[in-house]
């Protein structure tokens, strides 16, 4: 088995507390980032080739190498704990069982960027996660690692969870740092980007817990040991939630540019009583849709690109053949329409509208004309929006049509699912 | 300053301008639903797209700024397409109600669905509905033809300055409207009803009255303060049913409160005075004054003018009492002063728009008076009934008795006078007790001209013929004149603005021709001893050198 960075700790008893976190040499990294010029942290983590896990796969140096040194507002980071990709299930599981990594690697991003303020954005269903993190941060704060002066340093950082409400659209970088103020949660025009205007009016960086968690890492074992764990551009390792039609769904640590295949099969155990894989969404349920002869692909986000899917948060959903494919995208597309912010045009009406032909080809009302006017309103949505959650509906609709064409037509022919209802898991079969 | 290309025309536009702006100073429309010159950006129609060269995606007119060298396309395959897809996604749930709906004729999206729009729709499924909403006794709202483009929320918060509207629910079913439900309390808030581009917000006073394209549209002003905020008066069949704000950046931008919108309902009201008292009220009034006049006692009769009386109303009845009856007893009774700025500025409205004196024209009044050298304060004229120095009062589009109502005794002895003959276009306290009566023309029937408390002249235009036997009072002037033998003939409120240029000081620069439309300031006096409430934005203003030092 590959080696392990952030889930090195998860199974030890109590992995959440200081005492431990210390003991296997936790906040080392910070008290050796402290004696370096912040130009030299951005550098080293540029270096190490970290790519944000929260989906988009911006380099994390290259993000705070962006605000600017000179601000007369304070400068904020945020940390997204708004977990909330349809399949992902990563960063809820560094808050529980080493939430120190995450303040840690928070401490040392704010003081590369020069920060003395954090707040994490923790999804509000996050109950146990955002109990753990308060308490870890209270720990830090009474052994100096957070506050005024952390560890002798001269430096200042605070720390804050701030928790949300439940909306998909806070994990939007700019909805997030709306909601983190106190507004309803939607994204905000960009220009200004975030670096420039973001919370309260100051330069913001907002990162991914897993991006931060990596960190420590980096600055106690060097940008070259990061970078030599997973392909070129793409290094360190990746937490991969896998889940649905596999024999041992869960979170898996891997390094980036494992085969998917590999995931499936020999990580997984394959897919559970014998079926068939029939389909897999490779980086959660905004990506396009993959088929089993695509699953040789690597799992780093340029060779997914390359193959016209997203790589994303590392959420992968697997579905045997007895899915039905129209039901499958219609139940997303229902995520969507209900995580719309609602604020502009394309996304409020067309993703809603998508959905709603979506239920109606599956309860057998399909017509024709129906698989292209969906494609139509995809292309009306992609790239008029404001944020990308109207894309983020659009794109998987479009890569289910791509790669199962037929049923679609199977559907809107025989005007039935040929699949059948739903197998109620409630009786026993 | 950047030079940038729309549409293939080069077009040299100011550092900070948006596409969208320097695209309709050009005259190049763009579409747009949710930007609103006066409000902030909101981006979220997406009806502005446009096409810029190098850069990947359609970008919107509104928030995009502009770049030296920048190449924008308007029309390009791409932004048409866009704006189709827009207007069928802003389509897809708005009901067919454009027969009932207000906002018909004057709907953008009636407009673009004109010029963008399907003759077939693709929707086949069911639409959003919401339930109808009164958000106060002014404003109805109707959530199924709303698209979102929260200018009424933006309104209300930012130039208003009062957070009482919201979106909530997401996606499909996001609703915009007042929080928990509750009515709108902002004094503006009608001004939500025009800014609203489709007809999910209707005025309560207006609707189902009229189609738009039936209504005459006159560009007039609103007589309820002493802004003078421009506005167009929409008559149909002999009635005013609407008053909206008309632009004028140095005065009400294209704004008016509800005050102001609501005062039309008082042109209609039960209590105007239609026709005289007698058929020959005015000719046995005369035969009154006659006998004064014959007796060399003209200083016994008094003449109360008014600040709700246009420029030429005054003018002539000043003209009467001194050149006519010769009498020094004139006055008017002058509004409460207002030593706020008068803006327009950047301020929330309620800190600077509706002012303090509620007449429309003080600074008016206040001028045709000075214009002569000798008169008196109100107070001092209701002294002179009182005492019996005068036995004859003509007043004009006034109250006495409401003005002075802390004095119980001007009642009692505007009763004991020898006449009193009272012109006005409604019952009052004073025209209760008065021998004679004349019916006057409101606002609203009349040509004329106000002068507003920053000092700007500007036009009143008459919207509606008179009502019964009412008239301006300058044409019961002209009449009382002609009686008492004098060779006047003033066709129209035009004929004395002219004189009142050529002899009234402060007004010798004003060129008539030139004030449609925005007005014009008259000279501002030198060495006043308060400084002056000017037009504009006192924070933007250079403040005057200390002169102690």
């Amino acid at each position: 088995m590959a080696e392990k960075v952030l889930t090195a700790r998860f199974e030890q008893k109590d992995s959440y507390r200081l005492e431990g976190y210390r003991a296997d040499g936790g906040y080392k990294a910070l008290e050796k980032a402290l004696g370096m010029k912040p130009e030299e942290v951005i550098e080293e983590v540029k270096k190490s080739g970290l790519r944000g896990r929260g989906g988009a796969g911006f380099p994390a140096g290259v993000k705070w190498s962006f605000v600017p040194k000179e601000s007369e507002k304070p400068k904020y980071l945020c940390v997204n704990a708004d977990e909330g990709e349809p399949g992902t299930f990563k960063d809820r599981y560094i808050m529980e069982l080493d939430p120190h990594a995450l303040i840690e690697g928070s401490a040392i991003a704010a003081y590369a960027f020069g920060s003395h303020a954090a707040y994490v954005y923790v999804r509000g269903e996050f109950k146990l996660p955002m109990k753990r993190l308060e308490e870890a941060l209270a720990e830090a704060r009474k052994a100096g690692l957070i506050g005024k002066n952390i560890l002798d340093s001269g430096y200042d950082f605070e720390m804050w969870v701030h928790p949300g409400a439940g909306a998909y659209v806070c994990g939007e970088e700019t909805a997030l740092i709306e909601s983190n103020e106190g507004h309803r949660g939607m994204p905000r025009l960009k220009p200004p980007f975030p670096a420039v205007v973001g919370l309260f009016g100051g330069p913001t960086v907002v990162n991914n817990v897993e991006t931060l968690a990596y960190v420590p890492h980096i600055i106690n074992r060097g940008a070259d040991w990061f970078a030599s764990l997973g392909p070129e551009k793409n290094g360190g390792t990746k937490l991969f939630g896998v889940s649905g039609h596999v024999k041992k769904p869960g979170l898996y640590e891997l390094p980036m540019g494992t085969s998917l295949r590999e995931i499936i099969y020999d990580v997984c155990g394959g897919i559970r009583d014998g079926k068939e894989l029939k389909a897999v969404i490779p980086g959660g349920s905004s990506t396009p849709v993959l088929t089993p002869d695509e699953i040789d692909v690597k799992m780093d986000f340029d060779s997914l690109a390359k193959i016209g899917s997203m790589f994303g948060s590392g959420a992968i959903i697997v579905m045997d053949e007895t899915t039905c494919m129209v039901r499958a995208i219609a139940r997303l597309a229902k995520f969507y329409a209900h995580e719309s912010c609602g604020q502009c045009t394309p996304c409020r009406e067309g993703v809603p509208w998508i959905h709603k032909i979506l239920e109606r080809i599956e309860a057998g009302g399909g017509r024709e004309g129906d698989i292209e006017l969906l494609l139509d309103i995809c292309d009306n949505i992609q790239g008029n929006t404001i944020c990308p959650l109207g894309d983020a509906c659009a794109m998987p609709v479009r890569g289910f049509i791509d790669k199962f064409k037929a049923e679609f037509e199977k559907h809107i022919k025989q005007g039935k699912c040929p699949i059948g209802p739903i197998p109620n898991p409630w009786i026993n079969q | 300053m950047p030079k940038i290309t729309i549409d293939g025309v080069e077009i040299e536009a100011q550092e900070g301008q948006t596409i969208l702006q320097v695209a309709s100073e050009n005259g190049i429309d763009i579409p747009h639903f949710c930007y609103h010159p006066q409000m902030k950006i909101a981006g979220n129609c997406r009806m502005c797209l446009v096409e810029i060269e190098k850069v990947p995606k359609l970008q919107i007119s509104c928030g995009t700024q502009v770049r030296d060298g920048m190449v924008v396309n308007t029309k390009s395959e791409k932004v048409v397409k866009a704006r189709r897809a827009i207007m069928e996604f802003l389509l897809i749930n708005h009901p067919l109600d454009c027969p009932i709906c207000d906002e018909a004729g004057e709907c953008r999206l009636q407009d673009y669905c004109f010029e963008y729009g399907q003759a077939i729709s693709r929707f086949a499924e069911e639409k959003h509905t919401f339930e109808r909403l009164d958000v106060g006794p002014d404003i109805t709202r109707n959530m199924n033809r709303c698209i979102h483009c929260t200018r009424c929320i933006r309104f209300l918060r930012d130039i208003a300055g009062i957070e009482e509207a919201g979106l909530s629910e997401r996606g499909g079913h996001t609703a915009v409207g007042p929080y928990l439900e509750k009515s709108y309390q902002s004094p503006f808030s009608m001004n939500i009803v025009d800014a609203c581009p489709c007809g999910a917000l209707t005025s309560r006073h207006f609707r189902f009255k009229a189609r738009s394209w039936l209504m005459k549209k006159t560009r007039s002003l609103c007589a309820s303060c002493a802004r003078g905020c421009n506005a167009y008066l929409w008559t149909y069949q002999g009635r005013v049913l609407r008053m909206t704000p008309a632009e004028n950046d140095q005065v009400n931008q294209c704004w008016l409160c509800n005050a102001g919108r609501l005062s039309i309902e008082r042109i209609h009201a039960e209590d105007r005075i239609l026709e005289p008292t007698r058929s020959s009220a005015l000719d046995e009034a005369t035969g009154k004054i006659k006998t004064y006049l014959d007796n060399d006692q003209g200083d016994k009769i008094g003449l109360l003018i008014s600040p709700r009386l246009t420029n030429e109303d005054n003018y002539l009845l000043c003209k009467l009492a001194r050149e006519v009856i010769g009498t020094s007893w004139l006055a008017y009774v002058p509004g409460e002063p207002d030593d706020r700025p008068f803006g327009p500025m950047n301020r929330p409205l309620p800190e600077w728009f509706i002012r303090k004196d509620a007449a429309p024209n003080s600074q008016g009044a206040a001028d045709m008076i000075a214009s002569g050298d000798h008169t008196e304060d109100a107070r001092t004229l209701i002294n002179a009934v009182a005492s019996g120095q005068i036995r004859v009062l003509l007043v004009f589009s006034e109250d006495p008795i409401a003005a002075f109502s802390d004095d119980p005794g001007v009642a009692e002895s505007l009763e004991n006078l020898d006449l009193l003959l009272v012109s006005a276009s409604h019952r009052n306290l004073t025209s209760e007790r008065a021998q004679m009566v004349l019916p006057e023309a409101t606002f609203a029937e009349k040509d004329g001209s106000f002068t507003n408390e920053a000092g700007r002249v500007q036009l009143l235009s008459k919207a509606l013929e008179p009502a019964g036997q009412s008239r301006s009072a300058w044409q019961t002037a002209q009449e009382l004149a002609k009686l008492l033998k004098a060779k006047w003939s003033y066709a129209s409120a035009a004929d004395i603005m002219r004189e009142i240029v050529a002899g009234v000081p402060g007004y010798e620069d004003i060129d008539p021709a030139a004030l449609p439309e925005q007005g014009a300031l008259k000279k501002q006096p030198e060495n006043q001893d308060s400084e002056p409430n000017v037009e504009g934005d006192p924070d933007a203003r250079v403040d005057p050198v200390d002169t102690d030092q």
